[in-house]
């Protein structure tokens, strides 16, 4: 029992970095309906970013992190200004290609600028807190925190404040939204900002709590894609229970089933979603 | 005229290539190009015909390769009576369970049917891994070095091609048989899913085609370099043309190859045409174009998709047969999802959707250009850099940077073609 309260703790650790890549691709796919595959290389771009900082430049952590979300902000509106903006009225497969153009450009970029070493963000978090048997390394603790808060600071903005009620007016009905005044230029700049922001922290924990290597966003964008299709495409709510779902399922997978099989999880739970729910565990039908 | 003057063009580039490099480095080029026009006819169908995104391309490449394997490569006589029949038993068990749960799916409802199907699936797959693991083990052990797998059949490895379009075929059955009829979207993280999922099966799964440890000597259509070389009859005959045993035999091996290739490709184009130009292809146009207006007329808009998705997926299927025979070797740790996809479907764009030849076009084309952009690329930086000084930061990078131009070259070619011509250079009349 306590094997599986440990995996289901591992689990949602992971499942939270899963969440914030999930909710970064949810908002993009739900306001623009752009399957941003390049999302998990500029991940990593950030994580990246946060190593070079920390270990070349001796920042404290915290700052590199600043510094590297304030950079994913700026990104993210160049993504949207220089990749998206051109192609939005153009047919759909256009925003795909581009999509997957944008990725490999991404990872040359990476290649390029941080080399094929795989690197992990040094931290100096290594107490070990034990719960009646269950360990959780601080580490993992404050990444769980850490999304929560992301998580939590994500739904009041889209839910309260006046900007969050543009987008999701936009993702509901674009026409609509025009007509009453918003300003549709605007808001799918401040969705990639957030989003890419977001993108960024998932980089930070990936690149500390496993590591950063050329190859590893792109898996990430494939996971997240399939937490999309679990929780129901375009849905927040969706993107967070599908995260920990999957990640959960992953965690109890490697520990009981086959670690080897642990990265494809994934896609047999979402193919099992599709059969049975195709509009996800919170979709609506 | 179009369509001849591009052909002519990349003909020439390929032409170009023999004069200037070697005419054996043109024709291992122009092979895999055969093959990448063969996958990017194999999207085209999907996608130019029906509308279908699909990004798994690799994964039914991958199985393709897989049945190069199971059918042309000796059987292990040792492994299989160490554990063949066990391991067939244990997936027999493993697709009875399936059924099975799908049966209880089927008859049972509300609450009852979640308990219902979760037990069977636990007891199936606790069985499964009691029958499995064992049977496994015991054929892994068989001298590991070199076999430690089932092996195939031992048959001629030409029949592995329709083999591999048959496997392609019923992956893609059940990816369409999940996905279609759902969002488009669905359908592409589907195939990507699927696509995973056969890579992951490939390189763990060590008895059915040895894993990372891949698969080499794989038997060929076509003599080796070396009988030719100590044939006497083939010295003789190729005295004449002027040039060395070796590489007179390389460049006949490589020419038998661009045959072979070469029938299956015009096959295809035949056989896509004929199709494209029947009622059936007006049909699928007719459905890609206005779904709702074509339902209306009484097609079966989710039918006709998952037909076209599983022929086009069958054709990737064949290319990857024949790009695996092609290499001699099976090396499931290189099949790159996405980045593969990627060149697939720049070729198929910038070719031209829903244009067959179009997409044969990008696919020798963009082929070409992926292999010679290093080379080009070098020569190009040579000339930037020729004014700097031996030695310094700026020239040293640059050089460096022509391992990464390929990506970016891609890029570029794209953004000119959908710029300047933006159904492609061969655009669907």
């Amino acid at each position: 029992m306590v094997e599986v309260l440990q995996q289901i703790i591992n689990g949602i650790a992971i499942g939270g970095v899963y969440v914030l890549i999930a909710l970064g691709l949810t908002t993009v796919f739900g306001i623009l309906g752009i399957a941003h595959f390049a999302h998990g290389s500029v991940s990593m771009f950030g994580g990246y970013l946060t190593f070079f900082f920390v270990t070349s430049w001796g920042f404290p952590l915290l700052l590199a992190i600043l510094i590297a979300l304030l950079v994913g902000l700026m990104l993210g509106v160049l993504i949207e200004l220089l990749a998206y903006r051109p192609v939005r009225d153009a047919n759909h497969i256009n925003a795909f290609i581009v999509a997957l153009g944008l990725t490999m450009m991404v990872e040359g970029i990476n290649l390029e600028l941080f080399g094929h070493e795989q690197v992990v963000i040094p931290t100096d978090f290594s107490r070990v807190f034990n719960f009646g048997g269950v360990t959780i390394p601080e580490l993992r603790l404050y990444v769980i925190l850490a999304a929560a808060l992301l998580i939590a600071a994500m739904t009041v903005f889209v839910e309260r404040t006046k900007t969050g009620q543009a987008i999701r007016a936009v993702a509901e009905n674009r026409d609509a939204a025009i007509l009453m005044g918003v300003n549709v230029k605007t808001i799918p700049l401040v969705v990639f900002a957030i989003s890419t922001a977001l993108g960024v922290c998932a980089g930070v924990m990936v690149g500390s709590l496993f590591a950063i290597a050329p190859g590893i966003g792109e898996g990430l964008v494939v996971k997240g894609f399939a937490v999309l299709i679990l929780g129901g495409l375009g849905s927040i709510p969706g993107a967070v229970v599908g995260g920990l779902v999957l990640g959960i399922t992953e965690a109890l997978a490697a520990g009981f089933i086959s670690s080897a099989y642990k990265d494809v999880i994934a896609f047999v739970v979402m193919i099992s979603v599709l059969l049975f729910r195709p509009q996800g565990l919170m979709g609506k039908a | 005229m179009r369509t001849y003057i591009l052909f002519g063009l990349v003909a020439l580039l390929f032409i170009g290539t023999g004069f200037v490099q070697s005419w054996n480095t043109s024709l291992t080029i122009l092979n895999m190009g055969l093959i990448s026009a063969i996958m990017a006819l194999g999207v085209n169908i999907q996608w130019g015909y029906a509308g279908l995104f699909n990004i798994g391309v690799m994964g039914f490449v991958a199985l393709g390769g897989l049945a190069t394997v199971l059918v042309s490569m000796p059987p292990t006589g040792e492994a299989w009576s160490a554990g063949g029949v066990r391991i067939i038993a244990a997936l027999a068990m493993g697709a009875a369970t399936v059924i099975a749960a799908v049966m209880t799916y089927a008859r049972t409802s509300g609450r009852r049917r979640a308990i219902a199907v979760l037990a069977v699936i636990t007891i199936g797959f606790v069985l499964y891994r009691t029958l499995f693991d064992p049977a496994r083990d015991a054929i892994e052990a068989v001298d590991p070095a070199s076999t430690g797998y089932l092996g195939g059949l031992g048959l001629p490895v030409l029949l592995a091609w329709p083999v591999g379009g048959l496997l392609a075929a019923g992956a893609a059955w059940i990816v369409g048989k999940t996905a279609l009829g759902l969002r488009s979207d669905y359908l592409a993280i589907a195939t990507l899913g699927i696509a995973e999922i056969i890579i992951a099966v490939l390189k763990n799964e060590d008895w059915l085609s040895r894993g990372v440890k891949n698969v080499n000597g794989i038997p060929r259509p076509v003599p080796y370099e070396i009988d030719l070389q100590n044939s006497a009859s083939f010295v003789e005959r190729t005295a004449g043309w002027g040039a060395s045993p070796e590489t007179a035999s390389a460049i006949t091996v490589k020419l038998s190859y661009l045959g072979l290739f070469a029938v299956v490709l015009i096959a295809l184009i035949w056989l896509s045409q004929r199709a494209l130009n029947s009622p059936w292809g007006r049909m699928m146009r007719a459905i890609r174009d206005n779904e709702v207006a074509a339902e209306a007329m009484g097609k079966d808009v989710t039918a006709r998709h998952l037909q076209v998705f599983i022929i086009g997926s069958a054709v990737c299927g064949i290319a990857g047969a024949m790009m695996t025979t092609l290499d001699g070797l099976l090396t499931p740790g290189t099949y790159q999802p996405l980045r593969f996809t990627f060149l697939i479907w720049v070729m198929v764009i910038v070719g031209g959707s829903g244009n067959n030849l179009g997409a044969v076009l990008g696919g020798f084309l963009i082929w070409w250009l992926w292999i010679q952009v290093e080379p080009l690329g070098a020569g190009l930086m040579g000339i930037i850099t020729y004014p700097m000084a031996d030695g310094s930061f700026l020239k040293g990078h640059l050089m460096e940077s022509v391992q990464h131009m390929r990506l970016l070259t891609m890029g570029v070619i794209l953004l000119l073609v959908l710029r300047f011509s933006p159904r492609g250079l061969l655009p669907e009349k």
